[in-house]
């Protein structure tokens, strides 16, 4: 009897001590640099992955298409939005100003801010008003655009049906579709689409 | 008890055989009692207050950051109801998202959790939501986006919404989420996905005459120029014990009048009823859980049954007590209207404000509010909404 409660509780004291070297990294709060790009997914949704991956590659589908057309140097585009059509509120502008940071940098193309038109005006107003001759800006010189850039994102999700299990298979596909269009004729330029489908399965019992 | 040693005096059960080292089942029974959850006072306290029109002390009831414990999604659900009446349209916005979200996430058979609910009652659960709430959530949230202007955030919504209805699970129907989810697609140009909401619609609703492609409430009706929607919610939705006996001056099946500079544009219809839908949403799950009830009350019956082995008196105690708890009303949404309707009707292309008059039984006159906001323009259509308890 003595030998089996001394056996127990020289158990519990390993036991005690294991748990104490390895457990309590899980009740410490910990923060590391992770790269945006490799990180390992956190859900099958939409994250800073696909938006740094589809960026990269739709920009360069575009370039590649060639866009802009033989002939044409450096044309101007505005940006009119990708439209969300999932069932997220994910922010779409991040998706388009990362596209069209990657075609402006390399040079092929030339963007004007429709975002900031009002804070253009309010700005040129102010210096009509209130500037120097020689330093404030000339109004009415804005350049048109000849191309705008819209798309929209599409989510389709599937999930495994009710059986008994114990986990839940969940599908998460997305459709990105960015095109740009000729302003003057109404014509498509180029239109390309990237897609990804993720696979999560949903554990049906926690604790 | 060995000679020499004195032992200290301590109070005993009558009639209860003492053994050393033994904690008897009772003792636990008080702590379930305690945290199984009654009503929370801080929930009521909220919900009395909205209805008194006190919207920021009902507010405050609720505390601002993120709700913790069961009763969480419900007290955002509340919270966001609160907001938009009070017109915190993004805040109650981002309340119902975030409820939803949750719900979805904590989905999933707690173990801990349902051994609770197999002793006391299914209040020990993680509140989730019935599905017609859930659903309305969204649909609530789509209409503090329209309030915003944020027709894409809307649409999002309203494709929850179908999703939502689409994997009900033998539960009800939901007309005017349906409805609601057309409006939203029609608002983003999505002309075939609100067609689809509306015939879905019409088809559950064929005494409305809903044009099916328009989503006008009448079939036929002449291409108009400009056009008012009013989302209008009257009444109070069931409570906890089932019903709010308020809703008598009402009638049984009240309606809004929208005028504009003493014209009567048109009334409001009735979509759904949220105490038919509770009604229909019992009746489903009392289907779905008949197997659990009867597994839980047989535990409470052993339970009962090994305490009265001990003491007879202390038995009954129990027995009272647990089966007290199983009478314990299911957590509801209670800041829902009880009738959820709709009002398309021409207006004025110049329309910055119009009256509603609210009528009960006969057509009498019960309130009446003049609507400035939300008042949201797209292209040739108005959006609103209003509520009159």
């Amino acid at each position: 009897m003595k030998a089996k409660v001394s056996h127990l509780l020289v158990s519990s004291a390993v036991l005690l001590v294991v748990c104490v070297l390895t457990g309590c990294s899980a009740f410490r709060y910990s923060v590391g640099e992770e790269d945006p790009a490799t990180s390992d997914p956190l859900t099958a949704k939409y994250d800073q992955r696909d938006l740094l991956a589809w960026a990269n590659l739709i920009s360069k589908d575009l370039l590649d298409n060639p866009f802009p057309p033989a002939g044409e140097d450096q044309p101007i585009l505005v940006v009119m939005g990708i439209q969300n059509r999932t069932k997220s509120h994910q922010d779409m502008k991040a998706i388009s100003d990362t596209i069209t940071t990657h075609m402006l940098d390399t040079g092929s193309i030339r963007l004007v801010n429709a975002a900031r038109r009002d804070d253009l005006l309010k700005e040129q107003g102010y210096q009509l008003a209130n500037c120097t001759e020689d330093t404030k800006v000339k109004i009415g010189r804005q350049l048109g655009a000849k191309y705008m850039l819209t798309g929209s994102l599409v989510e389709i999700e599937n999930e495994s049906g009710r059986e008994v299990r114990v986990s839940k298979k969940q599908d998460v596909y997305y459709q990105l579709t960015v095109e740009i269009t000729d302003l003057e004729t109404g014509l498509i330029a180029v239109r390309k689409q990237r897609d990804r489908l993720r696979r999560a399965s949903k554990p049906l019992i926690g604790w | 008890m060995k000679p020499g040693l004195n032992q200290p005096c301590r109070p005993v059960w009558p009639g209860l055989r003492r053994r050393p080292g033994h904690l008897p089942a009772a003792s636990l029974i008080p702590v379930l009692v305690l945290i199984c959850g009654c009503a929370s006072s801080r929930l009521n306290t909220a919900r009395e207050n909205f209805y008194l029109g006190r919207f920021p002390q009902a507010e405050a009831a609720l505390g601002a950051e993120d709700a913790e414990g069961r009763d969480r999604v419900l007290v955002l659900m509340e919270r966001a109801a609160i907001r938009q009446s009070g017109g915190d349209y993004e805040g109650s916005a981002r309340d119902w998202v975030r409820a939803t979200e949750l719900a979805e996430r904590l989905d999933y058979i707690s173990i801990s959790k349902s051994s609770a609910s197999m002793v006391v009652n299914d209040r020990m659960l993680t509140f989730l939501g019935a599905p017609y709430e859930r659903t309305l959530a969204h649909a609530f949230a789509a209409k503090s986006y329209m309030a915003l202007g944020r027709w894409d955030d809307a649409a999002v919504e309203a494709r929850n919404i179908i999703s939502e209805l689409e994997n009900r699970n033998g539960f009800p129907e939901e007309p005017y989420s349906r409805y609601l989810a057309g409006i939203c697609m029609e608002m983003i140009g999505d002309g075939e996905g609100a067609a689809l909401q509306y015939r879905t619609a019409a088809a559950l609703m064929p005494q409305l005459g809903i044009d099916p492609v328009t989503g006008r409430l009448e079939k036929g009706a002449a291409r108009r120029a400009h056009e008012l929607i009013c989302f209008v919610g009257i009444g109070r939705g069931p409570t906890e014990s089932g019903s709010w006996t308020r809703n008598h001056i009402w009638g049984s099946s009240p309606y809004a009048e929208l005028i504009v500079d003493d014209n009567v544009l048109g009334r409001s219809h009735t979509l759904s009823n949220t105490r038919l839908l509770m009604a229909a949403t019992e009746k489903r799950a009392a289907v779905l859980r008949a197997a659990k009830t009867a597994t839980r009350i047989a535990i409470k019956e052993a339970l009962a049954q090994a305490v009265e082995d001990e003491n007879e008196m202390l038995g009954e105690l129990v027995r009272l007590y647990l089966f007290a708890l199983e009478a314990t009303p299911p957590r509801r949404w209670e800041t829902l209207p009880l009738w959820l309707q709709v009002a398309r009707v021409p207006c004025p292309e110049n329309t910055g404000s119009f009256q509603v008059v609210f009528r009960g039984e006969g057509g009498r006159v019960v309130a009446r509010q003049t609507v400035t906001e939300p008042l949201v323009r797209n292209g040739r259509t108005r959006v609103s909404f209003v509520r009159a308890f």
